[in-house]
């Protein structure tokens, strides 16, 4: 039986605002948790200071942390003062291929989720024509992609080629443990106290990707503030209640 | 630098106003050049710079403004660049264009004298590190006559091949060697849709002359993927000048493609036929033998030992692309160079799991289900129900570790896919598989096996 007088949220009709103060952990290399994707992180390292591979490509399922590693891998050569740009491949459908034109003269190029792009002649050609650009500039090249390039729906076996050009890398989903301490250390940064049961009913009872895990923890954040509760079991269920992400019914789907 | 710091300062507060992405989409790609009342910033290409304009610019002057020390700046935006690395790779891009030193005009300031040559060669493609076989020594040894005797020996030459076999290698190859028997030759190499693309700007800034000019005077034109003109009939029509102007002059004309000339739908008859002028070479995947010898010879220019098992290794899962090969060794690299293991046959099958793996690293629980069943001889209807029977609960509780492992479904998420069963059978399900596979080899390895099958 519910007690209203204890509830532990605010009333509905008066719901306290908590300031947007929310800690944005940003795309940098610091951010990501490497896991077993350590020697992907420390090429990345070495192409943001314009050394290294010329190119790579990393491949992974939604959620597995490409973009976060092609938008830090921007962030990073920016840091080392080189001129870089981070293109998704959701904006690049939006425009032209003209968008690809001149990328050459920048230091690094990122492309991200290079698979929506394959299997359209005329951006295939375009990709194909920047790999061939960078590579003659000395333009270092990341692109990602959901799927190996093996696996990618390419026409152009020209484009395919050039893909496998340089190491491709897998994005390895991180362990339980690397999840557990992920979270307590995300938590921490936002001055949120999650003790291991509650990170342990988190990971039993939600979508267990990284993204879901971090997107649910601002929610938590948010709502703890709101209610001026800690984080204890009963409270992150009662939260969990009225979230999209957990007990999701179908996986989360990609962009 | 000044422009750079200046600039680097209003990233710095951009920073705190815009998203990552806007970040790194719109202004990291900019290249600011600080010029006493004005700044300059370079966008890489049109899209970027009207975006910016519409966008950012008013913010931008404002705080390039703010943080200039008083000094009061013009902010000019243009589609440019001035990267001092361009061309390190050892290679120059070909374009009337652009200047030698890979700084790009804008197009009124354009009128490039074709004595001002970009080769586009890469120097690390040569001769001397071409690796000979039965499926290329043809095409070698003309290439090599070729550059003996430029304009007089095979004029044209077209080789032939599928992607990834050394067509461009021997192009450059050829290239270089020119080069270097001639310093001042005027060699150009470059992709046929590099020259459509130049073409078109030519057209649309009515620079036509000069980039006749510039292509007509080369006294070798190696032109790359010639595939790519097929259909685009103006692009054809100028190439097709250029080439009757080239063989007129004696100048070298040398094709790539990726199959025979007469097999390139959408190509015109009478550029097919002068093709067919000189000699055409063909150059097919290369043998096991050759391919190792390949993977060595990378190898040590890249300062790598790599076990003539691991060469092996590498060299009968890849078959038919050089390029692939050179993928799959630079992953090796990449791995030994963090690690400073030694590379040997386990480590390099380690390291190109991600690369060799050709199934889809998709894995749901239907799957799991049915590939578990099917190693289990036991229905799915059966592992979804239900009985309690070793045979059927076995099974299922496999599935549901497996599916913990591969998965990121809930434990929730994952019981309801077995008939609605709770998170906690899930969970003991894990605790038995793991307590089974410690205990008994038979389970260990049945998990083992289910869980390659499935990963691919």
């Amino acid at each position: 039986m519910k007690n209203v007088a204890h509830s532990p949220l605010p009333h509905p009709k008066t719901p306290q605002l908590p300031l947007d103060v929310g800690l944005r952990d940003g795309f940098s290399f610091a951010s990501f948790v490497p896991g077993a994707n350590q020697v992907l992180l420390d090429g990345l390292l070495t192409q943001a200071r314009g050394q290294g591979e010329l190119q790579m490509y990393l491949y992974g399922e939604a959620a597995s942390g490409k973009t976060h590693l092609a938008q830090a891998m921007c962030h990073q050569a920016g840091l080392f003062g080189a001129v870089a740009a981070c293109l998704d491949a959701e904006l690049l459908l939006t425009v032209g291929t003209e968008a690809l034109d001149g990328l050459d003269t920048l230091d690094v190029v990122c492309v991200d989720d290079l698979h929506q792009l394959c299997g359209e002649h005329r951006w295939e050609v375009a990709l194909y024509n920047l790999i061939n650009a960078t590579r003659a500039s000395g333009t270092r090249l990341v692109m990602t992609g959901r799927h190996g390039p093996h696996d990618l729906r390419c026409l152009l076996a020209d484009l395919r080629s050039r893909i496998l050009w340089g190491p491709v890398f897998q994005l390895h989903e991180l362990s339980e443990q690397e999840k557990r301490g992920l979270l307590m250390e995300r938590a921490n940064r936002r001055g949120l106290h999650l003790a291991e049961d509650a990170c342990d009913y988190l990971l039993r009872h939600c979508q267990r990707d990284l993204a879901s895990l971090i997107e649910l923890l601002n929610q938590l954040d948010h709502a703890s503030l709101a209610a001026k509760r800690r984080l204890t079991v009963p409270f992150i269920r009662e939260v969990l209640a009225t979230s999209s992400l957990v007990l999701a019914d179908t996986a989360k789907t990609a962009k | 630098m000044p422009g750079n710091s200046l600039w680097q300062q209003c990233i710095a507060r951009l920073e705190r106003e815009l998203s990552d992405q806007q970040l790194n989409t719109w202004i990291r790609p900019l290249h600011a050049i600080d010029e006493e009342d004005t700044v300059r910033l370079l966008a890489p290409n049109r899209f970027v710079l009207d975006w910016v304009r519409k966008h950012f610019f008013a913010r931008i002057e404002t705080l390039i403004n703010e943080c200039a020390d008083g000094r009061t700046l013009r902010v000019q935006l243009e589609v440019g660049s001035q990267r001092a690395g361009a061309g390190k790779n050892g290679a120059e891009r070909t374009t009337p264009l652009k200047k030698a030193n890979g700084k790009r005009h804008s197009i009124t300031q354009l009128s490039t004298p074709a004595s001002q040559f970009t080769n586009n060669l890469n120097p690390n493609y040569t001769f001397d590190n071409f690796v000979e076989g039965k499926s290329n020594q043809l095409a070698r040894a003309a290439s090599q006559q070729v550059a003996d005797a430029h304009g007089k020996a095979y004029n044209p030459m077209f080789i032939y091949g599928g992607v990834g076999l050394g067509k461009t290698h021997l192009m450059h190859a050829i290239g270089n060697d020119i080069l270097q028997r001639n310093t001042t030759a005027r060699v150009v190499y470059l992709h046929s849709e590099r020259f459509v693309a130049d073409m078109i700007k030519a057209l649309q800034h009515n620079l036509m002359n000069d980039f006749k000019r510039y292509y007509r005077s080369a006294d070798a034109l190696l032109i790359d993927d010639i595939q790519f003109f097929a259909g685009k009939e103006r692009s054809q029509e100028e190439f097709f000048h250029t080439f009757n102007a080239l063989m007129e002059g004696h100048h070298q004309v040398i094709i790539a493609c990726d199959r025979f000339p007469n097999e390139v739908n959408g190509l015109e008859e009478r550029l097919k036929s002068r093709f067919g002028w000189g000699l055409t070479v063909a150059i097919t995947p290369p043998e096991l033998d050759t391919r190792i010898a390949i993977l060595q010879n990378k190898a040590q220019q890249a300062g790598l030992k790599l076990p003539n098992e691991v060469a092996y290794f590498m060299a009968k899962r890849i078959r038919a692309n050089i390029r692939e090969l050179e993928g799959a060794l630079r992953r090796i690299l990449a791995s030994a160079q963090f690690s400073g293991k030694p590379v040997d046959l386990a480590f390099a099958k380690e390291a190109l799991r991600d690369m060799l793996s050709a199934q889809e690293h998709l894995v749901s629980i239907e799957n799991i289900q049915k590939i578990v069943s099917d190693y289990y001889k036991v229905s799915i209807a059966d592992m979804v129900s239900s009985k309690r029977t070793r045979a059927i609960s076995r099974p299922r509780q496999m599935c549901m570790a497996l599916a913990k492992e591969l998965t990121t479904n809930s434990l929730p998420q994952i019981g309801r896919s077995f008939g609605g069963r709770d998170h906690t059978t899930v969970l003991y399900a894990c605790r038995k598989v793991n307590e089974l596979r410690k205990a008994d080899q038979e389970v260990d390895e049945a998990f083992n096996t289910l869980l390659q099958r499935l990963s691919g």
